[in-house]
């Protein structure tokens, strides 16, 4: 049971939601693996050299400013981009070869979800139920909770073409924890939500990763990767800047005078332009 | 009579019940839809075919050949019915007293829940008409006879509300899942009860209700039965109007209404992609004009088919029969271009929907092969109720006529069945190569699904045919192969995957327009002049049509009209060059004339068919090959070409141009191409090559 979904006037169980099949052999339990992923775009370079690894149950934050190559990272482990170079792996499977597979064991949020119009919020989560195989009943009795914390605005059973950002934001966000991912990819997961439910998100995503889920989450609020995560690797042009506990990059520039985060990652980027 | 009105005012009734249940559709309007209409037209029709087994002679095989299709019919219609959505939805009992539509009507609120109920789709109704309609002998006069078939509508419904209310109340969730199935099987049975009694003869049992009714029928006229297919369609249609105007005026919030109208099955049945392209499909396509002119067209055909049962049809001279079979002909014909474009419109509006949602699909451990599949197989059977309406006045005909048409209408069925198949794949084939977001229904690709068709549509034997449907076959197998090649969730410019293969490019390039052109030049060769005129009238027409409008989605190629002055001071010249085609065709042809070779006879043509004939020559044909050849092939296949080919494109169309005309006019026609191709470069539009293709034309039908 998380405490701090606790304190977030939550309910969840956690442990019984999100109950993770650990057998996973040596070769698989690293949930992230890239080396030396790159892409290009014609001439421009989005991802360069990037090599990470993500273990299950960490929450990391991916930093940078806009056009960093948060998004791509992201799209290169779900295997919608075939990398231009090095290797991607999630729980050993090739990105862009097992894409299929790699896609049955990830929970993604795009930045700018859409969906069928024509199917209502109910709907379309019973669609993404029979898509991934998962009993229909089931998938929705176990989300209600969260369903009911998160605050549509609008009931479910109206079609998703009339939903605003926010609530379609919800609805992704729904959709990738449907099926129990064992990895979370999230693009600016709380871009359009109200502070409510960006606090019922983050709650969410404390009780998954405390569970054993590995999350990844791409976000140009540092107050919140802040708050939320331990892990940060932050981006500048394709580039693998800094990678490591946040408190390390506070401290990093806390000898230049300044202790906030925001401070020590403006600096960390003006060096890096200044090095280019 | 009495019998007769029974049936037709239920079976009315039911039509307007359904069309109406069926007409509050999320197009931000409310509209009659043919799918509500057809399986009720479908059973109408069965009924009313039901009837003749009556009125033909028990001896008579016609008596067969009627009770045969009846019941074809009648399981034409429970199979539409399946087909529809399930009668069974989670939230229609409740949201149906609370719909605008309801609340707009000036009735008592008590009068209400009667209305809610009356427009839930109640399957029950069909086998209570037949029971009402056969029981009921003793009904005297027609009013008493709509009376009680208000009342069967009323208690149809609300045994169907109350069915579904127990079902979903209690544990019996397969009745609402089996439901459709259940009435075609119920279907069945009675067609073959009514087959049944057919052959058994007056003297047993069940069979003396249809001695009855052929004593009732017999003192009906045609124009009477006439009048019973006729009126309620404009009554429909106006009485559709006036309601659409009422609701938009009183709030209709089609997000907030359509999920109420047709809702995904409860939980624990199985959802298919088919099924879910379904519910989409009834939520999304909605086109008030398409609807109106399927109505209209149905309501001609019925019309057709009314006055072919009348006996004085079959005892047509031999004389007479010739414009009786040119009038089927034509019939079938626009028939299938109405089911072509309602399928390439359905295609491009699910392509659409899959595009918008592509940031949630290619998420899902789903390929886009399977979306494909589940796709093709929900517009399968799109075509079918359209086509199996034509059934009965196709029987109604003269027995040797009938027989053609039969055969004809099964190769056209097929031909949907495989044009739906590879509908969907080519638009994605289409717009994987396009990438653009806003999908038209209007591409030249699909040209490749619905030209064959026409060739199907008009062959002049069975073997003809069958041939069109094996090239239709390859061509949608093609598609489908290419598309499950191509498509795939990775879009991305460099990933060097393949979007198309090369026999599907091929085929699109030299296919298309082959087809095209060996219709728009043999259809009178084929088919004998005077059965044909008005066929081959309407289908060279629409097909040249069909292939001018295909330039509207020509984006992003050169523009067809020369840009600027120069550009048409330019084309002013193309009477000269004209000349010079005209002159090496006379040459060429003199030349034919001192070798002793004869250039094969146009027919002989007079009247109408003359008028067609030079209407294709001199203005269709050279406006539409130059469209397509030198407006859309000349400046489309640099693209597909290496770059050391690129120069030569212009004669690679001429020779593309030349080779489907034939072999003895094949070096006339290369010599008009490399005119054509060369005016195309120089002037920057088509009108020149138009021009010059003209002059030809009438340089060689003049000659002939």
């Amino acid at each position: 049971m998380g405490v701090k979904a606790q304190r977030q006037g939550l309910t969840m169980n956690a442990s019984s939601l999100f109950q993770l099949d650990c057998r996973a052999d040596s070769s698989s339990a690293i949930a992230i693996r890239t080396t030396q992923l790159s892409k290009t775009y014609g001439d421009t370079i989005a991802v360069d050299n990037l090599s990470i690894d993500v273990n299950p149950g960490e929450l990391v934050a991916l930093l940078g400013p806009n056009g960093a190559g948060k998004t791509t990272t992201l799209k290169l482990l779900l295997g919608l981009l075939q990398p231009t170079s090095g290797h991607a792996h999630v729980f050993g499977l090739d990105c862009a070869r097992d894409s299929l597979s790699v896609k049955g064991a990830v929970g993604y949020v795009p930045d700018e979800p859409a969906f069928y119009d024509f199917l209502t919020g109910e709907e379309t989560l019973e669609f993404i139920a029979q898509v991934r195989g998962l009993p229909r009943a089931r998938a929705m009795v176990e989300l209600a909770e969260t369903i009911a914390a998160l605050q549509f605005e609008h009931p479910l059973t109206q079609l998703v073409g009339g939903y605003s950002l926010g609530m379609k934001k919800k609805l992704a966000i729904l959709a990738s924890i449907l099926h129990r991912p064992r990895l979370l990819l999230l693009d600016e997961p709380t871009n359009g939500l109200d502070p409510q439910s960006a606090a019922t998100v983050k709650a969410v995503l404390r009780a998954m990763s405390e569970s054993g889920v590995a999350v990844l989450l791409s976000t140009h609020l540092l107050d919140m990767a802040d708050r939320l995560c331990d892990r940060g690797v932050v981006l500048g042009k394709g580039r693998l800047l800094f990678d490591g506990r946040l408190q390390e990059l506070r401290e990093q520039s806390a000898s230049g005078g300044s202790s906030t985060l925001e401070d020590a990652f403006l600096g960390m980027i003006r060096l890096h332009s200044e090095e280019q | 009579m009495d019998v007769a009105c029974a049936f037709l005012r239920v079976t009315w009734l039911r039509v307007v019940r359904t069309s109406l249940g069926k007409s509050r559709h999320p197009g931000g309007s409310v509209q009659l839809t043919a799918t509500g209409l057809v399986p009720a037209a479908l059973t109408l029709m069965g009924l009313v075919v039901a009837f003749h087994i009556g009125t033909a002679s028990q001896s008579s095989p016609d008596a067969r050949q009627w009770s045969i299709f009846g019941a074809f019919l009648m399981a034409i219609g429970g199979v539409a019915q399946a087909e529809m959505p399930p009668s069974g939805s989670r939230t229609a009992q409740a949201s149906m007293l609370s719909h605008p539509l309801l609340l707009a009507l000036p009735v008592t609120p008590w009068v209400r829940p009667l209305l809610a109920l009356a427009s839930q789709p109640s399957q029950i109704l069909f086998p209570i008409a037949i029971l009402v309609g056969t029981a009921n002998r003793s009904v005297c006069s027609w009013l008493s006879a709509a009376g009680l078939g208000l009342l069967a509508v009323v208690a149809g419904a609300y045994a169907a509300g109350i069915s579904t209310t127990v079902a979903r109340a209690t544990r019996w969730r397969w009745l609402v899942r089996t439901w459709p199935t259940l009435m075609l099987l119920l279907g069945i049975c009675g067609a073959s009860a009514m087959l049944l009694a057919a052959y058994l003869g007056p003297a047993r049992g069940p069979a003396k209700l249809l001695t009855l009714a052929e004593r009732a029928l017999s003192s009906c006229s045609v124009a009477e039965i006439a009048m019973g297919w006729l009126v309620p369609f404009p009554v429909l249609i106006v009485l559709g109007a006036a309601v659409l105007r009422v609701t938009v005026r009183v709030g209709y919030d089609r997000i907030a209404m359509a999920p109420q109208l047709r809702t995904y099955p409860d939980a624990g049945s199985l959802m298919r992609i088919a099924d879910i392209e379904k519910l989409m499909s009834s939520r999304d396509f909605a086109r008030p004009a398409l609807v109106v002119a399927a109505q209209i067209f149905t309501f001609a055909l019925s019309f057709v088919g009314a006055y072919a049962a009348e006996p004085k049809l079959r005892a047509l001279g031999q004389d007479r029969l010739g414009t009786l079979h040119a009038l089927c002909m034509t019939v079938i014909a626009l028939y299938s271009c109405g089911v072509a474009w309602l399928i390439t419109r359905r295609a491009a509006r699910s392509v659409a929907r899959d595009l918008a949602a592509a940031p949630l699909l290619s998420t899902l451990p789903i390929e886009p092969r399977e979306l494909l599949e589940g796709k093709a197989s929900a517009m399968r059977f799109l075509a079918l109720p359209f086509l199996a309406a034509m059934l009965p006045w196709i029987i109604a005909l003269p027995a040797s006529l009938g027989q053609e048409m039969l055969w004809r209408l099964g190769l056209v069925i097929a031909a949907f069945w495989l044009v739906a198949q590879g509908g969907v794949s080519v638009t994605f084939l289409r717009q994987s190569r396009v990438r653009q977001q806003s999908v038209s229904w209007l591409n030249v690709e699909m040209l490749l699904l619905t030209t064959p068709l026409s060739g199907i549509v008009l062959a002049n034997s069975l073997p003809a045919g069958l041939l069109g449907l094996v090239v239709l076959g390859a061509i949608s197998t093609e598609a489908k192969r290419a598309s499950q090649r191509a498509m795939r969730w990775v879009d991305d410019a460099g990933d060097g995957a393949v979007r198309d293969t090369e026999v599907w490019r091929a085929m699109v390039a030299l296919g298309v327009f082959s087809v095209f052109g060996g219709i728009g030049s043999s259809v009178l060769l084929l088919l004998a002049p005077e059965r044909t005129r008005f066929a081959a009238l309407a289908v060279v027409l629409a097909s040249q049509i069909l292939l001018g409008a295909q330039t509207v989605s020509r984006k992003g190629l050169d523009p067809l009209f020369p840009r600027g002055a120069r550009g048409w001071l330019r084309t002013a010249a193309a009477p000269a060059a004209g000349m010079i085609s005209v002159a090496a065709a006379a040459v060429y042809l003199l030349l034919l004339r001192r070798l002793h070779i004869e250039m094969p006879q146009t027919p002989s043509a007079a009247g109408v068919t003359r008028v067609a004939w030079l209407a294709v020559v001199l203005a269709g044909a050279p406006i539409a090959e130059e469209l397509f050849f030198r407006g859309w092939l000349q400046p489309a296949l640099p693209r597909e070409l290496p770059s050391r080919w690129q120069p030569w494109t212009f004669a690679l169309t001429a020779g593309l141009f030349a080779s489907i005309h034939g072999p003895i006019g094949f070096v006339p026609v290369l010599v008009l191409g490399l005119i054509a191709g060369a005016l195309r470069m120089w002037t920057g539009g088509v009108v020149a090559g138009i021009v010059v293709h003209m002059m030809h034309n009438v340089f060689a039908f003049a000659l002939f």
